[in-house]
């Protein structure tokens, strides 16, 4: 569509950010965000000054102190991030009526009709800014991109300074294209290598490259960046939270274990907050996978189709659970995951053979009794002693939810 | 020093623009003036719903934490450079 216009926009180191905006006294330091304050926890964030330390995602805690003495550990808070998450994206939600969020701390903004042109859109982004900092927190800083494509703002925001802002048009698009393939949102380093044995070494050069060409070598996803970089809008913005393709939850083990009622009680616990969260949105699921990675890195995998389909947590706990008793373990395990996919609606259709519709209200009134009373009132008695294992956790991957 | 705790305050707030500001806390014996309210979060415990207001005076840092159940403040973080 001619004249279109979508703002991204992408808080700056955004976990250290919020702590260093409740805590002043965090301003200027070294602060690594972790998942647990464990000598064997990893980063999973990290403000400016840690950054510029060396300090980034997935260094371990014991190099982060080796690489800055003086940095400070704080535990992540999801309940801080996603209630300023919230207060942002409600700023942003008062400039058009299609808010795309994208992740905690990144959403786009669809522009088109509620700016004339990129100038009145940067004033949008520049008024954003500053009402994030004076209505949020003054510590909080953001990146935003401008274009006439999601991908483009995207790329936009990407490239833009800290706290800065670029816009780009069909005039100055080529200017911003002489970079890494890797700086393109959907090009990751598999990709980038496949491109360079075509000859292409810039996103200048993809942008250049006979569009039949690339697609005959790479197929639709060659297209699909080569129209990208094109200015060619693929993708329109999807206003507000969508339904999610899959539900799920992992846990690094705070002991690596074979140990299978640890292990089973860890299932459980990542099969509640998988099954509340499915209820929550009214979904059923289809498949249910278990996901075991041993310490050596090697994995166990496994999935179950459901019968009708998953509602409640014991029709696809019951399975999994029965699984992993009989399951030959090759080693200790460090990390295990579910994920429930296939999702759709719920739906309270009678079956002809069997009726689930009692079991479902029940899960439904226990879920009532949790919601009013707090987590895990009334629950399996599997869960029992399992308040530390996989406590809310939050990451920058795609968000779909987030409090309001 | 950073110290997680989980002790009965009392607060003085106001009720300014449609938001509670606390000013004045009393904690262990001593009255401590908020200089500033740097965040404000809420965090929901079944029905119960927890307003967290991270505040600082000239030399610490405080979470303080308003609990929508029973109307009670309590002192939940303290951190300062001592």
């Amino acid at each position: 569509m001619k004249g279109k216009i979508v703002l991204h926009l992408d808080m700056n180191s955004y976990f250290a950010s919020v702590e260093q905006q409740a805590n002043p006294f965090l301003r200027g330091k070294p602060v690594a965000i972790c998942a647990y304050l464990s000598p064997r926890g990893a980063i999973i964030a990290s403000s400016t000054e840690a950054k510029a330390k060396g300090i980034k995602v997935g260094v371990g805690v014991q190099e982060a102190k080796r690489l800055a003495p003086d940095v400070v550990f704080v535990e992540n808070e999801p309940a801080k991030y996603r209630c300023v998450t919230a207060r942002i994206f409600k700023i942003m939600s008062e400039y058009s009526d299609c808010l795309e969020p994208y992740s905690i701390d990144e959403a786009f903004l669809e522009l088109t009709g509620w700016a004339k042109n990129i100038k009145e859109a940067e004033k949008i982004g520049l008024e954003l800014k500053e009402r994030i900092k004076n209505e949020v927190g003054e510590w909080l800083k953001c990146s935003i991109g401008i274009s006439y494509t999601k991908f483009l703002a995207k790329f936009a925001g990407d490239i833009a300074p800290k706290n800065g802002m670029v816009s780009i048009t069909s005039e100055n698009l080529e200017s911003y294209l002489n970079r890494e393939l890797t700086d393109a949102w959907g090009i990751g380093r598999a990709m980038s290598v496949r491109l360079r044995l075509l000859g292409i070494q810039t996103l200048l050069e993809l942008k250049q490259v006979d569009p039949i060409f690339i697609k005959r070598q790479l197929g639709s996803y060659g297209y699909y960046l080569w129209a990208n970089v094109n200015g060619q809008e693929i993708t329109k913005l999807e206003n507000g939270i969508k339904i999610p393709k899959s539900i799920g939850h992992s846990y690094c083990l705070a002991k690596r274990t074979t140990e299978k009622d640890y292990l089973r009680t860890v299932l459980a616990k990542l099969c509640e907050k998988s099954g509340r969260r499915l209820r929550n949105l009214e979904l059923e699921a289809k498949n249910a996978t278990l996901y075991l990675q041993y310490m050596s890195g090697a994995h166990l995998t496994k999935t179950i189709a459901a019968g009708e389909s998953f509602f409640t947590t014991h029709e696809f706990l019951a399975p999994l659970y029965d699984f992993l008793t009989d399951a030959q373990l090759l080693g200790p395990v460090r990390m295990m995951a579910m994920t429930l996919t296939k999702l759709s609606p719920v739906s309270d259709q009678l079956g002809l053979f069997s009726n689930r519709n009692k079991i479902k209200n029940l899960s439904r009134a226990m879920d009532l009794v949790n919601n009013r009373y707090g987590e895990y009132t009334v629950t399996s008695g599997l869960l029992f002693n399992s308040e530390k294992i996989a406590r809310d956790r939050v990451g920058f991957r795609k968000t779909v939810s987030f409090e309001q | 020093m950073h110290a997680q705790l989980n002790e009965p305050i009392e607060v003085l707030v106001k009720f300014y623009k449609s938001q509670v500001v606390p000013s004045f806390f009393k904690w262990r014996k001593k009255t401590y003036r908020v200089e500033k309210v740097n965040l404000v979060h809420h965090e929901k415990e079944g029905e119960n719903q927890i307003y967290y207001f991270s505040v600082s005076d000239n030399a610490n840092f405080f979470r303080l934490a308003f609990s929508t159940r029973d109307l009670s403040w309590k002192m939940k973080e303290l951190y300062n450079e001592g």
